[in-house]
């Protein structure tokens, strides 16, 4: 019927239209009106050239997070670790940034990049390993790498890394040669003060590298297949263990990529819990896109929109906050998963 | 089996009644900061009466202004003399009593009520979310109960 | 540094094991009955942004408490609904709920006390009982002299839980839909109401364990109370798999590590964030099975579709 057919993007549109009543719900018992708040929201954040521009920056890191949880997906692993991935990258990413000064740009700016994908990668690919090998639970110990790793990033900023003589808990700036340019360097119409940076092209090419691989390489076919079943994979002889390190590996790469437009394209520097859940906010943005990376870009611009929007919240009302954007992620996520809801629905008036 | 519930229904309001009327004091005390108490408490109060009912009978009126005057500075500095501490120790205890009882009904009630409406109406006819919901509430869930036993 | 493992230690430890084990034994009930709920952390967060709320507002602590036993309840149901109802991935709107406990404490503080990260003090929490012939004995007195009334609460539910799990037959329902749940239903046992039943007391138990550490041990709600604790908490039921008496262990394990850390900073030359790291690598490390293979219900973590 019409509706089988298109219901892949249906879902989640219905779901985020179903989160948006709930939100107005919401809006509404702390006395605002919902019709002004959403108004806000997208006047703010698509109908300006300002607004696109934060629109897309915002969605660059989740674009990344959004692929590293999907990818994960794929292979039936829940990484709710990509906060923590993404610190320890950015934490390197830094790292070498500073410490590295002499090279040239040709250089430093892939080797910065390749840091933050193996440093992520490395931070994913430990509960990988313990999955692998001792069947422990990967939700657990993805949250748990996540607290050390806030713990041991917040010893590094505040303590050795530290920038001297500022009170900021920053590290030194990294050197030029390892930043990325800004688009309003490139396009004369940007404005200057926008950071929308290279890093949102990278996360465009992250997506195609994924979709070439999860569809069109044997080894992404293999990692597909465990997602869907274990054993049946065993049988035909694929190693379940090493595709589910790999994906791990890989996914907390592309969650470490988050560190390219933060560190190498906007800060230039490590900032202190620099991160506003980013890494959490992608699991949404994955479910959401269905844990494809095409969807994964719609979603991230979506949550982006929401961030940038949600900025001008605590200006023009009184009671409401960003958090308000929590909530509705929260909500978004819960109706995903309850998609059977939805297809009840949608199916109304079908002979059973 | 109507009886008791009927008579927990009629327990539960009546603590609850009890409870409400007894927020409407509300304890005198600013702080109830353990540490103060535990200092206040730790004064030897046996001893400091004893001093007083010595020197009363020879310097009485110099006394008693020196003490009222004392007693208004402690107030107005809010720290708490002896009768009004333990105005609040008990005030305190009273609400721990009630609240402890409140809650044990509460869960008792929860219990109880699930367990006797197991093979009711409201159980067998009516999906099981909304059951659990009621249980929540299972005073409400009582009054339903026996308005739905009633009809029948 | 070795002095301070004294009885002083062990008593913060059982203290602070009080919220591990409440809402670890929530997760028993849940896990049992076939439903994975990592969504306890959530459910303590509102636990404890709810009790404090209501606790401030009433000015009675125990209003706060049933006020956050029903509302851990009833955030546990909505997992409930959408995992036995609708069969929604159970990992995933165990995560949802963690998003909501993000975002909902912070929205509805800000409207009522205009801060997005704490509530206001609360002047009278849950009472600290002191056994009167304890007190007295030295040693005994400081290992069991002073705790507040729900670390007993706390320790008394596992041999409840225990009994309720394994003596009734409502516990036995309980388990063999979790095991089994097709059996379940064809020998009559409604496989739906038992798992809701199942997610509510999980529901009320974890959020009794958030209430502990808003209007117990502290005396406010601020951000970020659990921090990791009802993960803690799931991996204290894994190590102790999924029965009672283990998973106390656990919670024990834990919760002394816990102590430990807080006591150990500034003591040893080590840094504060390596030490407040400690109870999260030993985490990891029982969860690689280090300590112990796990029995997982057979039927966990499966939807379950109900012919009607």
């Amino acid at each position: 019927m019409f509706f089988k057919k298109y219901e892949v993007i249906l879902l989640p549109v219905i779901s985020v239209l179903a989160a948006g009543l709930v939100g107005a719900i919401m809006i509404l018992a702390v006395g605002e009106s919902p019709l002004e708040v959403y108004w806000i929201f997208f006047k703010n954040s698509l109908f300006t050239l300002n607004g696109i521009g934060y629109t897309l920056f915002y969605a660059t890191p989740l674009i990344f997070t959004g692929l590293a949880v999907a990818f994960g997906f794929r292979c039936g692993l829940f990484n709710i670790g990509a906060e923590g991935q993404l610190y320890i990258a950015a934490m390197s990413v830094a790292l070498v940034g500073i410490y590295l000064d002499g090279y040239s740009a040709w250089i430093l700016v892939p080797l910065c990049m390749v840091v933050a994908f193996v440093t992520g990668g490395i931070w994913g690919g430990i509960p990988g390993l313990l999955k692998a090998k001792f069947g422990g639970h990967e939700v657990i110990n993805t949250i748990m790498m996540n607290l050390i790793a806030f713990s041991l990033v917040n010893y590094l900023v505040v303590g050795p890394f530290h920038r001297k003589g500022t009170a900021i808990l920053e590290t030194d700036y990294i050197s030029e040669a390892a930043r990325i340019p800004r688009v309003h360097e490139l396009l004369p119409f940007i404005p200057k003060t926008l950071p929308l940076n290279m890093g949102f092209v990278v996360a465009l090419f992250a997506c195609l590298v994924t979709y070439l691989i999860l569809w069109k390489t044997k080894w992404g076919y293999e990692i597909r297949a465990v997602g869907i079943s274990n054993s049946v994979s065993e049988y035909a002889g694929i190693s379940v263990k090493k595709n589910l390190v790999l994906a791990m590996f890989i996914s907390g790469g592309f969650a470490g990529m988050v560190a390219i437009p933060e560190v190498m394209g906007y800060r230039y520097t490590f900032h202190d819990s620099f991160s506003a859940g980013v890494g959490f906010v992608g699991i949404a943005v994955a479910l959401l896109g269905r844990n494809h990376p095409g969807g994964v870009i719609l979603a991230a611009l979506l949550f982006g929109a929401l961030n940038r929007g949600s900025l001008f919240l605590d200006l023009n009302f009184d009671n409401l906050s960003k958090d308000l954007v929590m909530v509705l992620q929260g909500v978004i996520v819960l109706f995903v998963a309850t998609d059977k809801l939805f297809k009840k629905i949608l199916s109304f008036g079908k002979p059973s | 089996m109507f009886k008791l519930l009927k008579i927990t229904t009629i327990v539960f309001f009546l603590v609850l009644l009890g409870d409400v009327s007894g927020f409407v004091i509300k304890p005198m005390a600013q702080e109830t900061n353990k540490l103060e108490e535990q200092s206040l408490m730790d004064t030897n109060w046996d001893e400091e009466g004893t001093d007083e009912e010595d020197t009363v009978s020879a310097e009485s009126w110099q006394e008693e202004d020196t003490v009222e005057a004392s007693e208004e500075d402690n107030r107005a500095m809010g720290i708490l003399s002896k009768a009004d501490l333990e105005k609040v120790e008990a005030e305190e205890k009273r609400i721990h009593i009630y609240g402890f009882l409140l809650f044990a009904i509460y869960v008792l009630g929860c219990i109880l009520t699930a367990y006797m409406t197991r093979n009711k109406r409201i159980a067998t006819e009516y999906p099981p979310e909304l059951l659990i919901l009621l249980h929540t509430v299972w005073p409400l869930e009582i009054i339903i109960v026996l308005v739905m036993g009633i009809k029948k | 540094m070795w002095e301070i493992l004294d009885l002083e230690l062990v008593a913060s430890g059982l203290r602070l094991s009080t919220p591990l084990i409440l809402a670890a034994l929530g997760g028993l009930f849940s896990e049992r009955a076939g439903v994975v709920n990592i969504a306890l952390d959530g459910i303590m967060i509102f636990g404890a942004f709810g009790g404090a709320v209501i606790a401030y507002e009433t000015s009675n602590p125990w209003y706060g408490l049933i006020g956050a036993m029903m509302l851990g309840g009833m955030i546990a149901h909505i997992h409930g609904i959408a995992s036995i109802r609708y069969q929604a991935d159970q990992v995933v709107s165990g995560t949802a709920i963690n998003l909501l406990a993000i975002g909902v404490p912070a929205v509805v503080a800000n409207a009522l006390y205009n801060s997005t990260t704490v509530t206001p003090n609360i002047k009278l929490i849950l009472p600290i009982i002191k056994i009167p012939i304890i007190s007295s004995i030295p040693y005994l007195d400081v290992l069991l002299g002073k705790y507040s009334v729900l670390v007993f609460f706390a320790f008394a539910m596992v041999p409840i839980s225990w009994f309720v799990l394994y003596k009734t037959s409502f516990g036995l329902r309980l388990r063999s839909v979790g095991e089994n749940p097709e059996a379940a239903a064809t020998a009559g046992i409604n496989v739906y109401l038992m798992r809701y039943y199942a997610v509510w007391i999980s529901g009320i138990l974890a959020g009794l364990g958030g209430a502990f550490l808003s209007i117990a041990h502290g005396s406010s709600y601020v951000n970020n109370i659990s921090a990791g604790r009802g993960f803690i908490a799931l991996a204290a039921l894994i190590f102790g798999r999924y029965t009672p008496k283990l998973t106390l262990a656990g919670c024990l394990l834990f919760g002394i590590a816990d102590a430990f850390q807080i006591r150990v900073q500034g003591v040893i030359p080590i840094p504060v964030q390596f030490v407040q790291m400690i109870p999260y690598i030993l985490t990891m490390v029982v969860l690689a099975g280090l300590i112990g293979k796990a029995q997982v219900p057979a039927a966990d973590g499966i939807p379950y579709e109900q012919m009607k």
